[in-house]
């Protein structure tokens, strides 16, 4: 064997072998495969995605399955590949409450990615509100069928501090408060 | 006569494989086989035959390994290939048109290819 | 023996040899090949210094064949070739490495002498890709109950979430068992173990309930009562 034909022999070995520990470490060539192998190993889903956004190192996958609200992530890898980020199982609606949410963090280099998600259960909601203790608001008025993603970034050594969430109507009433502690 | 062209010529390669085609030779039999059977008209600089059989192999004509030999030494080997076989038989029949051209224009004995 | 032209020559052809992983190989067939002839011109009866000479002569031009073995040994072409095998044999070797955990041994084996009954278990059940099959149920001295099973993943080398919730547990009194502890090895097939504590004596039956995001599966299994194995 010739030494182009002993490359190209090796070339196929190193095809199938990185095919292997793709699969064994979990690389991904889209993050939508990420997200979904990432919900079905943990028995969960699969949800219907209604909203994707980034984040620097990856993207935020909010979505709905049965009567559970999820915001998976999923992170960037290597320039090609996603692996499976945290948090792919939902929390359950609470239809009791006009808003139920939950939140969650990432972590990168030198910054954590903060997310708060919901969903909003009285239609007369028209924006969402979060406070942080250090004066800055985060609204949103556009929402992703009924549920909401807001996110903001902190230093990732700096100090972590809880946010108030409030849900107005639209004459902007406050409707509904709760403040949160991280 | 000698012809002494060191071995580049058009027929190197017919007369390599054919001597592989027999047996698997290492580089040294190949010469001592080649003086033998040529009578000593294909001299040459013995060590021109080496970017020709890496050539060969380059080409996936032959394969070498290493192998002891009869005299307890270890001598790499030259071994014809199933591409090197059909080359071979491209190379037969190029001799072939060649040395009919040949007598043809020489005037040589036409009637024994007519 | 000293053989300064032979080494002469071939130190030549190298100098023109830019692919350094093949220079071995053509210094070891050019020595073959002159140490053959001066046999050759030995039995001819020359001396040893005319031999190497007359062999040396024979071979020809040095530099002229360093350069045409060059052109056969493209050293882009040698270099890929290195390049391709190192990275075979890095990859190989992580796989390799990846797959130790694979025969490590099952965590938390119970000594002999604490067990009062251990039954043996062929119960599968299957969530999503993953398949748990229960293999034995371990009832200690001190009330322990212990849950054998093994679980592996039906996609060929895929990786995952852990996996570490089987279920509730309960029995048929209706005791639930929440406080215990687990512990799972292994790679590609992991072997875990389920234990709660204060398991009760008097239970016939032993629950595993497993319902979460609309995957259900319950295991009842029959467990031998106080004067059956006392």
């Amino acid at each position: 064997m010739n030494r182009q034909k002993k490359i190209l022999k090796n070339i196929g070995i190193l095809l199938v072998l990185c095919f292997l520990l793709s699969r064994m470490y979990g690389f991904y060539l889209t993050p939508l495969a990420a997200h979904e192998s990432s919900e079905r190993s943990i028995h969960y889903g699969p949800s219907e995605v209604v909203h994707i956004e980034d984040f620097d190192g990856g993207k935020y996958i909010l979505g709905k399955y049965d009567k559970w609200v999820s915001c998976n992530t999923v992170h960037r890898l290597l320039l090609f590949f996603w692996r499976f980020g945290s948090q792919p199982i939902g929390f359950e609606n609470d239809t009791t409450k006009v808003v139920t949410f939950t939140w969650g963090i990432t972590y990168l280099d030198t910054f954590r990615n903060h997310y708060v998600y919901g969903i909003i259960n009285d239609s007369s909601i028209q924006k969402i509100e979060i406070i942080l203790p250090d004066g800055r608001i985060l609204t949103q008025t556009e929402f992703y069928d009924d549920l909401f993603l807001l996110t903001w970034q902190e230093l990732r050594n700096g100090y972590y501090q809880g946010f108030s969430l409030r849900a107005y109507d639209s004459e902007s009433n406050l409707v509904f408060v709760e403040d949160e502690q991280i | 006569m000698n012809i002494d062209k060191g071995l580049i010529g058009g027929s190197t390669f017919l007369l390599l494989l054919s001597l592989l085609e027999e047996a698997d030779r290492y580089g040294y039999e190949i010469i001592r086989e080649l003086d033998k059977r040529s009578n000593k008209v294909f001299q040459f600089k013995e060590g021109t035959l080496y970017p020709v059989l890496h050539k060969l192999e380059n080409k996936g004509y032959v394969r070498s390994y290493v192998k002891r030999g009869e005299t307890g030494k270890e001598r790499k080997y030259y071994k014809i290939t199933e591409k090197g076989q059909k080359q071979l038989v491209e190379e037969k029949k190029k001799w072939e048109l060649f040395s009919l051209a040949v007598n043809r224009v020489a005037g040589g004995e036409v009637h024994a290819f007519a | 023996m000293l053989l300064p032209k032979k080494d002469k020559f071939i130190a030549e052809v190298l100098s023109h040899i830019k692919f350094p992983f093949d220079k071995e190989d053509i210094k070891t067939e050019l020595e073959h090949h002159i140490l053959d002839k001066m046999e050759y011109y030995n039995e001819q009866g020359y001396d040893e210094e005319e031999a190497e000479q007359l062999s040396v002569h024979d071979m020809g031009d040095a530099g002229e064949i360093g350069v045409e073995l060059n052109k056969q040994h493209n050293p882009f072409i040698g270099w890929v070739w290195v390049i391709t095998n190192v990275l075979v044999l890095f990859s190989v070797c992580v796989l390799a490495f990846s797959l130790i955990p694979f025969f490590s041994s099952l965590a938390g084996t119970i000594p002999q002498s604490n067990i009062i009954y251990t039954i043996d278990l062929d119960e599968q059940v299957k969530i999503d890709d993953r398949v748990i099959k229960f293999t034995h149920v371990i009832y200690e001295k001190n009330g322990s109950m212990n849950i054998i099973y093994e679980h592996y993943d039906t996609r060929l080398w895929a990786s995952g979430w852990g996996f570490h919730d089987i279920g509730e547990i309960e029995d048929n009194l209706g005791n639930k068992y929440w406080v215990g502890s687990s512990s799972s090895r292994g790679g590609i097939k992991t072997r875990s173990i389920r234990t709660v504590n204060d398991f009760s004596a008097e239970a016939d039956t032993l629950i595993i309930d497993y319902d979460e995001f609309n995957r259900r599966y319950r295991l009842e299994i029959n467990l031998p009562i106080g004067d059956q194995y006392e």
